[in-house]
């Protein structure tokens, strides 16, 4: 009820604000979202071709963890540093 | 010797020569004939009846009884006597005095007229000991015939069956009465009904003072239960949307509210949004199916003026499908192709994890 209560509050506070504004989309836009979508899938189909979807979908964030894993670590323990009650030098 | 009953018939009458016709005269009875050594005797018995036996192996005393009206008759013989309806030899006549007149006494009749005492006995189901009235001590076995069950015999007139015996016991006992399983079973069918009923009736009061207690218990459990259910149904409901579509729904209207009113402002975040969607929503294929499969290469061509003034295009390359649709057909192609899948999918594997011990080994001699 709470969540719903602020979502519509946000949604009724953005319309209300844009409810003069009405600024024209670019023409065929949706076809080249389709367009796009289309190629997308076109190429998720070709990449699952050559390495299995759910291997990529496994194990590109274990790949970009293993490869970041210095930077990943140093941003972690800068947030654990932040905690004083932690005691973390 | 061969001794056996030979006949046993339910209900019918006392004898003409039958003392106790002066009292009753036709009586409910079990009329047995009993063979022995080629003799019959027939053994009238009232409402309660025994069978009364010497406990000398020489001695077999049949007895009627009746501790209750309407009379007790009894056939008293020894094995080795000339059994006839006359016999007259191994009756004693002992006091009359309680004729009929005590409901606990049992009354001994010859039924040429001659009387012996009446001697106080138990009405259950037991066996006796004879008193020594005659010098000769006797065993009995007897058994109650209620009202209902008297009335079965009645209703089985007509009935016998002829059976050998032959279970005297070791010592020369008449102990038990040889009848049909459904003779028997119609005998003490109203006994074990009545029992069978109260003990049913018992259990099933019992069972339901139990399932009582069960039901008051889980009663009480369901609504403490129910009472922690609700609460928490209200504390969720209180923070999440009971409607499970809510978001998604949320989120497609915010989305046609800013692109109604923003347009081309919100075209480039609305493309990354669709970008980032397609990526998420896509389900690769199922059960190894590659009809969907396929690349478009679109069509390239180029625009330039030619010498005219006006523009020409040029395409060099006019596009092409290629459909892996070709897969699916069993054969050598798509064995190898699996078996490649597979391999890829080991080779990954085994990569992610060298690549994760080089890591480890870098971040450690560091």
């Amino acid at each position: 009820m709470i969540v719903e209560t602020i979502l519509a509050f946000i949604y009724n506070l953005f319309s209300a604000v844009l409810s003069s504004i009405y600024v024209p989309s670019l023409p065929g836009f949706n076809d080249v979202v389709v367009l796009v979508g289309d190629l997308l899938n076109q190429a998720q189909h070709f990449i699952d071709l050559v390495i299995p979807w759910d291997v990529v979908t496994t194990g590109l964030p274990i790949l970009i963890i293993i490869i970041g894993f210095e930077e990943i670590y140093a941003v972690v323990m800068w947030v654990l540093r932040k905690i004083p009650m932690l005691g973390i030098e | 010797m061969p001794q056996y009953i030979q006949d046993i018939v339910f209900g019918g009458s006392a004898p003409s020569n039958d003392p106790a016709d002066s009292y009753n005269g036709y009586y409910p009875c079990v009329t047995v004939d009993y063979y022995n050594g080629g003799k019959s005797v027939r053994v009238w018995v009232g409402k309660n009846v025994g069978w009364v036996h010497s406990q000398s192996n020489n001695y077999i005393r049949l007895a009627a009884l009746s501790t209750n009206n309407p009379l007790v008759y009894i056939a008293y013989f020894t094995i080795e006597d000339d059994l006839s309806w006359n016999m007259t030899s191994p009756w004693t006549q002992i006091e009359p005095s309680n004729w009929f007149k005590n409901t606990n006494n049992i009354q001994w009749y010859w039924y040429s007229g001659s009387t012996i005492s009446g001697i106080t006995v138990d009405r259950d189901f037991y066996i006796y000991t004879w008193p020594n009235t005659t010098g000769i001590r006797y065993g009995y076995d007897t058994f109650t015939v209620t009202s209902s069950q008297n009335s079965i015999f009645r209703s089985m007139s007509g009935r016998y069956f002829s059976s050998n015996v032959n279970n005297l016991s070791s010592n020369g006992y008449l102990s038990v009465l040889k009848f049909t399983p459904a003779d028997r079973d119609t005998y003490y069918s109203a006994i074990a009904d009545a029992k069978q009923q109260a003990m049913l009736e018992g259990q099933q009061q019992i069972i339901q003072g139990q399932q009582d207690i069960i039901d008051s218990q889980e009663e009480q459990t369901s609504r403490i239960g129910g009472f922690f259910d609700s609460l928490a149904d209200k504390i969720k409901g209180f923070f999440i949307p009971s409607d499970p579509n809510f978001f998604d729904d949320y989120k497609d209207d915010f989305n046609d509210l800013l692109s109604d009113h923003l347009g081309i402002l919100y075209d480039a975040p609305a493309l990354f949004i669709n970008i980032f969607q397609v990526l998420s929503d896509y389900e690769p294929t199922q059960s190894n199916d590659y009809s969907d499969y396929y690349v478009n290469f679109p069509e390239l061509k180029y625009g330039f003026i030619n010498g005219s003034g006006t523009v020409s295009t040029e395409t060099f390359f006019n596009g092409d499908v290629i459909d892996f649709g070709f897969l699916n057909d069993s054969g050598p192609v798509r064995t190898l192709y699996l078996t490649y899948r597979t391999f890829i999918t080991a080779a990954c594997v085994i990569m992610l994890v060298l690549l994760a011990w080089r890591k480890f080994e870098k971040v450690m001699n560091r």
